[in-house]
């Protein structure tokens, strides 16, 4: 076994690090939750994301410099837990589909808050957090684009096709 | 429906403004964060890939902080590596739970393979074609497994165990196989020993900006692994010596995955998603083939929105590539194409979750 030596960088305290971590999420923790609920629809996993979440941004809390590029990493971190998540299950929940599990079919009298909802979780978890970000938190597009890391116009872009997609799924299921 | 953004905003509301706030984080976060914050100093200062126990290498920060990762490029050129001819198809199938079939090529002789108790999900043919590495899902509770079995099934030795694994993949002599494997929050590329034994993890999850590693597969000379994994940005694919060393990032979209190499280790064909504007899934994807070194990537299926052409496999042959037709990213039919994307026969119709093209054994009649 090689030894590992000595370390020349600073490390960090036990304390140091939960009372950083515990400002944050004093901060940020309740809008990390909400987003990662808005992208997964459960809200068990959304406790377990955000978690993972802070303990990632954790890792990097002494190296970035201002609250905003803090609370940027930890909105792009929930959202690319998300969609790893989704990745990792949609082969084994579209195969048990196939194995014979019942699919809950929607009740024809749901309301139109619920129909929205249903409608948000069929749509790409980048179109999901673009929509959450300028619907829910009331975001600029460049506030989204620089919390998502990408450019205005793919805000633009995921905004613009995500309310289409919920216009042609919540019409269509009018139209039944 | 008119007032579609009002709606958005008051379905968030009524579904976000009110759900369980946990008031604090649980001690272990801290306590995971500050020993990932440890590993990755420590790493820092060595600034090299170093072996620190058996099992763990720790790898030099990969985030904005810490040196830029070389973006393809610098790969020497691989010895030439003499094509095998084309034998049998496995590939599971769901539908009576999941199993493993063969056939030949053209789709006859189809054959049903016994494996282990569980789902049978993703097979892996060994470079003499004589052996197969299968990922098993467990009917119920329990780790997910990789088994090495004679090519009827007979003979099954259980050779890794996970929450999670990936299919495995074989180094060019037979002796070792590849696979990526979860644990709690933790995903590792693994090497172990086709007969079982010896299992190391050869890159861990430690460096900075990794959200989860999903495939790994060695080069056919041996020397390097392909893998894909979880990015600040997606999902992107890599590469890296058998060591674990000089981490390459191939791709930089944020939406490839699935990455296999061509026989002769010239060319990496794999998935890309696409977001799409109209129908009935939020993302499509196909199949694109790139050089070795990440460049001149370009597109070998194009079968619109409502597809997912997910997991190819190249033919042992090269002039071919398989792939599982599917939509939503679940199974779908088999198809075959030609290396260039042309003619493409649909082998099997649906239900198809993996696949993996035997090399013909040698001394087969």
């Amino acid at each position: 076994m090689t030894r590992i030596g000595p370390t020349r960088s600073r490390d960090v305290s036990h304390s140091e690090m939960a009372d950083k971590l515990g400002a944050l999420y004093a901060r940020q923790g309740a809008a990390a939750t909400r987003l990662a609920y808005a992208l997964t629809g459960d809200i068990h996993v959304a406790h377990d994301i955000t978690q993972e979440a802070f303990v990632r941004v954790g890792r990097r809390l002494f190296g970035l410099s201002e609250v905003e590029h803090e609370n940027a990493y930890l909105h792009r971190t929930v959202v690319n837990l998300c969609r790893g998540r989704a990745r990792r299950m949609k082969t084994e929940r579209t195969a048990l589909q196939k194995m014979g599990s019942v699919r809950a079919a929607r009740p024809p009298d749901i309301a139109e808050q619920d129909a929205m909802w249903q409608a948000l979780q069929r749509l790409s978890v980048r179109q999901r957090a673009a929509l959450y970000l300028r619907y829910y938190q009331d975001m600029s597009e460049a506030q989204a684009a620089e919390t998502l890391g990408c450019s205005v116009s793919a805000i633009k872009s995921l905004v613009n096709r995500g309310l289409t997609r919920l216009r042609i799924q919540l019409e269509g299921a009018n139209d039944e | 429906m008119n007032d579609i953004e009002g709606v958005l905003r008051r379905t968030f509301r009524a579904h976000l403004d009110s759900i369980d706030i946990p008031r604090s984080l649980p001690p272990h976060v801290g306590v995971r964060a500050r020993r990932g914050k440890a590993m990755m100093v420590a790493a820092a200062a060595l600034g090299a890939a170093t072996i620190v126990s058996a099992a763990v290498v720790v790898i030099p920060s990969l985030g904005r902080s810490g040196p830029e990762l070389p973006i393809g490029g610098g790969r020497p050129t691989p010895p030439t590596i003499a094509p095998k001819e084309n034998g049998r198809i496995a590939y599971s199938l769901s539908g009576n739970g999941v199993e493993l079939h063969s056939m030949e090529p053209d789709g006859s002789d189809d054959e049903l393979i016994p494996t282990p108790p569980g789902s049978a999900w993703i097979p892996a043919w060994s470079p003499d074609g004589k052996r197969l590495a299968v990922t098993v899902f467990p009917l119920n509770e329990g780790d997910r497994t990789i088994w090495v079995m004679n090519a009827d099934g007979s003979d099954a030795q259980r050779v890794a165990a996970a929450e999670n694994v990936s299919g495995a993949s074989w180094s060019p002599d037979g002796t070792t196989l590849a696979y990526a494997a979860s644990s709690g929050d933790s995903t590792a590329i693994h090497l172990v020993d086709a007969a079982g034994g010896n299992d190391r993890i050869i890159h861990g999850e430690a460096a900075e900006g990794t959200f989860a590693i999903f495939s790994a597969s060695y080069s056919p000379d041996g020397t390097e692994i392909l893998f894909d994994r979880g990015t600040d940005s997606g999902f992107d694919i890599f590469v890296m010596n058998v060591d674990g060393t000089n981490t390459r990032q191939l791709t930089s979209t944020g939406t490839d995955y699935d990455p296999s190499w061509s026989p002769d280790g010239t060319q990496i064909v794999f998935t890309r998603e696409e977001s799409v504007e109209d129908g009935p899934t939020a993302v499509s994807s196909d199949i694109f083939v790139m050089d070795a070194d990440g460049d001149n990537v370009r597109r070998l299926t194009d079968d619109g929105v409502e597809t997912t052409n997910l997991d190819p496999e190249w033919a042992p042959d090269g002039t071919a590539i398989a792939y599982v037709a599917g939509v939503t990213g679940g199974p779908g039919g088999l198809v075959v194409v030609n290396e260039d994307g042309s003619d493409p026969t649909t082998l099997v119709e649906d239900g198809v979750l993996g696949i993996s093209w035997q090399p013909r054994p040698v001394d087969e009649d």
